[in-house]
């Protein structure tokens, strides 16, 4: 019975956990949106010509994605659990 | 006449195609950088005798790409060869890219990319005399002037570009250099240690830098449906030619004085070691030998196919002269007392090509191929054809929309 709760326990950290994770990816990805949209309307103000403007949002884009998935894996690996 | 450049209007099926592929290609960054980052530097097939691989071998031949490109492109707006003119913006862009790319492999080879600033910490931190850090200091400056002199050009500020370009130019000449010396600085291993090695590195990068250039002009104007000047093609040969000459000397005094000196078992490991294929085969053979012979002989050296075949020889080449410089140089042995204390158990290393390390190359591969596609789409790269409206203009020009 006490094995049954230990795993119930160990189930819900993980699942909290997971949400967790979702949480604070959401967060990061709304700061490296707010960066690199604070990034590209800067360069505008300094004159920056709008035809850039598409390649430009696409760079930031890709770049965006791997530095999320960065932070996916940095929070998988060294934060797997509420309070280490 | 003022030259003009457009953007092509990338609507064919083979366009949305090719970002397709390259787009899946990019996602394998991804996958492979999270297995790599969860599972450990294991799966890339790098240990303790060997510490450099695959991405290694591509930062160092990205970065001699992307100066090789850079350097070219001062033909036309610091030397103001106007004969050049029509690839410039392509070479320089092209050095952008590249010298991204050569970022990426290193920053993902640091297994802890998010340590990166250390680099950066003048004094906090970090080694200020280590050649990493001078580097990286270089690299920054490098990319920085590129995209301001990419911009100058883009803008039509000949003045400034011209400056720009000049203090880029010579940027590019000191960042390779630089690299070079990371492995030509290092006294233990044999392989890596001369005097002479960035200049080699910075006559490879040209090689290999005119050689890109050479493919990729051919490759967008054929692909573009634009007309090419063959004599344009056949003056980078030329050049190419005298840059692959300036290498063999220089690879030439390197070994020959590596072989000279008594220790010169590291060297003897290279010519007939387990990777002496990598050193003759492609570094003297691919790099050297195939394209001088259809670069010189002139059944071969005044055709596009000729030139393009050579360029494409010294590209596979000046790879294998990269891999033949990381894999065969860590894989020997370091001898740190003789008979008693040997680097590693004192037998050389074997490197094997992981599935992991493989998919992370081409997915930065993928991705900077993306990057350029792109740019083709929506920056004024490449020269208008004959029928088509001046960059620049006021107002949307109709012409310029139905490019491509």
């Amino acid at each position: 019975m006490q094995v049954v709760h230990v795993l119930r326990d160990e189930e819900l950290k993980m699942s909290l956990r997971v949400a967790a994770i979702v949480i604070e990816v959401m967060i990061l990805t709304a700061m490296i949106y707010s960066f690199f949209l604070g990034l590209r309307l800067t360069l505008s103000d300094l004159g920056l010509q709008p035809k850039y403007e598409r390649f430009l949002k696409l760079a930031l884009t890709t770049l965006g994605v791997f530095i999320l998935t960065f932070f996916i894996a940095h929070l998988i690996l060294f934060y797997p659990e509420f309070i280490p | 006449m003022e030259r003009s450049y457009v953007t092509i209007e990338g609507k064919s099926r083979g366009y949305y195609l090719l970002v397709t592929l390259l787009g899946l290609g990019s996602s394998s960054l991804v996958v492979s950088f999270l297995v790599a980052y969860l599972k450990g530097q294991q799966m890339w097939g790098v240990s303790n005798i060997i510490p450099w691989g695959q991405l290694i071998i591509l930062y160092i031949y990205f970065i001699g790409l992307s100066a090789g490109a850079v350097i070219i492109s001062s033909l036309g707006y610091v030397l103001k060869w106007d004969f050049y003119k029509p690839i410039t913006r392509l070479a320089v862009f092209l050095g952008i890219l590249l010298m991204v790319g050569a970022m990426l492999f290193v920053f993902v080879d640091l297994g802890r990319p998010e340590k990166f600033w250390r680099l950066f910490g003048y004094y906090f931190l970090n080694n200020m005399t280590s050649l990493f850090v001078i580097n990286s200091i270089f690299y920054v400056g490098y990319i920085t002037l590129m995209v301001l002199y990419l911009w100058l050009i883009f803008e039509k500020k000949k003045r400034w570009a011209t400056i720009v370009g000049t203090l880029d130019v010579i940027w590019a000449v000191s960042v390779h250099m630089g690299t070079g010396a990371i492995f030509g600085l290092i006294g233990n291993r044999e392989i890596f240690f001369s005097p002479i090695k960035p200049f080699e590195f910075l006559a490879a990068a040209l090689t290999s830098g005119t050689s890109l250039i050479i493919l990729i002009t051919l490759g967008a104007f054929k692909f573009t449906g634009r007309k090419i000047q063959e004599e344009l093609i056949f003056s980078l040969g030329r050049l190419l030619s005298g840059l692959i000459l300036v290498l063999l000397i220089l690879v030439f005094v390197d070994k020959l004085t590596h072989l000279y000196f008594p220790g010169r078992e590291s060297t003897l490991y290279l010519f007939t070691g387990n990777y002496w294929w990598l050193f003759w085969v492609f570094q003297i053979g691919m790099g050297i030998i195939i394209p001088l012979f259809l670069l010189i002989y002139p059944q071969t050296g005044r055709t596009v196919k000729g030139v393009f075949s050579a360029s494409l020889s010294v590209m596979i080449g000046v790879f294998g002269e990269r891999a033949a410089l990381v894999i065969p140089g860590t894989a020997y042995p370091q001898h740190f007392f003789p008979g008693f204390i040997e680097g590693m158990w004192g037998k050389p290393g074997i490197f094997p090509v992981t599935i992991w390390e493989t998919l992370l190359t081409l997915g930065i591969v993928s991705y900077i191929a993306l990057l350029f596609v792109l740019g083709l789409k929506y920056l004024e790269i490449l020269p208008a054809r004959d029928n088509e409206a001046i960059a620049g203009m006021e107002g949307r020009n109709p012409l310029i929309e139905t490019v491509g």
